[in-house]
């Protein structure tokens, strides 16, 4: 059984719904793993094994640590036109080809691919 | 209350797999931009909401302080943003599964020069001017007659028959016996009378709007969602009256279940029928209820 796309925005919102507008480091990452498990929950279903999920948890993080490296390449953009776009698109591809380790190609196209069908297995 | 629109459009970002999103009063009177442009998108989904907060959260630039692109999030978190008073997402946008693992449903706060608090801007309320749609055209007067058009007739048609299902229920509206007994929450007549009666208003607009179109099934079908919308609808009503439920929390369930309604309709029904049904097209719905006109009704 999956969540309802409608059932996971509502949670989604009431996940933020109270947060101050700078949450502490800590809430930050308690909400990035609410929110990754409500994203299996929605895509892949409610009984996704737990340590699996811890899986995807791990690859989220390593993922997160290059994200905020994009703080560097955002202040280096204006003397290297395109690198921000450049860095984001290849983050986007470490963070399917690490998803992929853990999921299998139909579990991949369930998670991150689009609604229409669009696929992200290349 | 308002309508927020999140809309979509094509776009180079992520190797051109994504979709751009922004958002929209539900008029179009006003939208905003979220990091790209407000126009010429197509309807992802919508939800009520109050378009004030709304254009609090977006701030003046639009951008719902996602302070740096690509750092902090998209347009995708931009638009989640804005349309928090509506409890909706750009879930559905292409792209959005990824941009959601990277940057979140509202991105990330972020630090030094990429610093994007989220302020909710919890406790505004109201609609934009501009977002409020002009009131409908002066009826026209009585003395003013004119020769009965074609859809006059058919108005007429559709009249006469509702008219005469309500005459033989008119005992649901009779004034109680003076004297007599009367428990909040409850009606004069036997409920099942009372299911009876809107349900056979139903049937007979099934049949008035799609007659010959409806294939086979549909309108029992559609009968059946009727039926359970209505048994939810009643429990609201009876929850309403008898003070369980305020005004707001009433006007906020009825547009639940009338948003339900319109989804299962959409289920059951070809574009063609449910078009035909409800005269807008199934991407189109409507919510009824204005919780500020049930604020002030009070319940004898």
């Amino acid at each position: 059984m999956k969540l309802s796309g409608e059932e996971y925005d509502r949670r989604v919102v009431a996940l933020h719904k109270h947060l101050p507008p700078v949450p502490s480091p800590e809430q930050q990452r308690q909400v990035r793993r609410s929110e990754l498990e409500l994203a299996i929950d929605h895509r892949l279903g409610v009984e996704f094994p737990r340590e699996r999920r811890d899986a995807l948890w791990a690859v989220h993080e390593r993922a997160e640590r290059r994200r905020v490296r994009l703080l560097l390449w955002h202040m280096m953009s204006r003397l290297i036109p395109g690198v921000l776009e450049r860095r984001a698109s290849r983050l986007a591809g470490f963070l399917t080809n690490e998803y992929a380790k853990v999921l299998s190609p139909e579990e991949l196209e369930l998670f991150l691919g689009d609604d229409d069908g669009t696929s992200v297995v290349k | 209350m308002g309508t927020l629109v999140v809309k979509r459009y094509p776009t180079v970002l992520f190797a051109k797999l994504a979709d751009h999103t922004y958002v929209e009063c539900g008029n179009g009177g006003k939208g905003w931009k979220c990091w790209g442009g407000k126009t010429g998108g197509n309807v992802l989904r919508q939800g009520p909401g109050s378009t004030t907060q709304a254009d609090c959260i977006a701030q003046p630039d639009e951008k719902a302080g996602i302070r740096c692109y690509l750092v902090n999030g998209v347009c995708h978190q931009a638009a989640n943003r804005i349309l928090l008073p509506a409890s909706i997402t750009s879930r559905g946008a292409r792209g959005y599964q990824v941009s959601n693992a990277l940057f979140g449903t509202y991105g990330h706060v972020g630090v030094w020069p990429c610093r994007s608090p989220f302020n909710q801007c919890s406790g505004t309320t109201g609609d934009l001017p501009e977002c409020v749609t002009a009131a409908p055209p002066a009826p026209m007067r009585v003395t003013e007659a004119v020769l009965p058009t074609p859809t006059h007739r058919l108005d007429w048609t559709y009249t006469r028959q509702v008219l005469a299902i309500y005459e033989a229920n008119a005992d649901l509206f009779a004034q109680p016996i003076e004297g007599m007994a009367r428990r909040r929450g409850s009606y004069l007549q036997p409920t099942e009378r009372v299911v009876a009666f809107h349900t056979s208003l139903f049937a007979h607009q099934i049949d008035f709007q799609l007659g010959p179109l409806a294939r086979e099934g549909t309108p029992a079908r559609l009968l059946d969602i009727f039926r359970k919308h209505l048994a939810q609808r009643m429990q609201a009503e009876r929850e309403y009256a008898v003070g369980q439920m305020s005004a707001a929390q009433y006007a906020a369930r009825f547009n639940e279940l009338t948003l339900e309604f319109q989804a299962q309709v959409a289920e059951a029904t070809t574009d063609l029928e449910y078009e035909a049904l409800f005269e807008m097209p199934k991407a189109d719905t409507v919510i009824l209820a204005d919780p500020s006109i049930v604020e002030n009704m009070s319940i004898e």
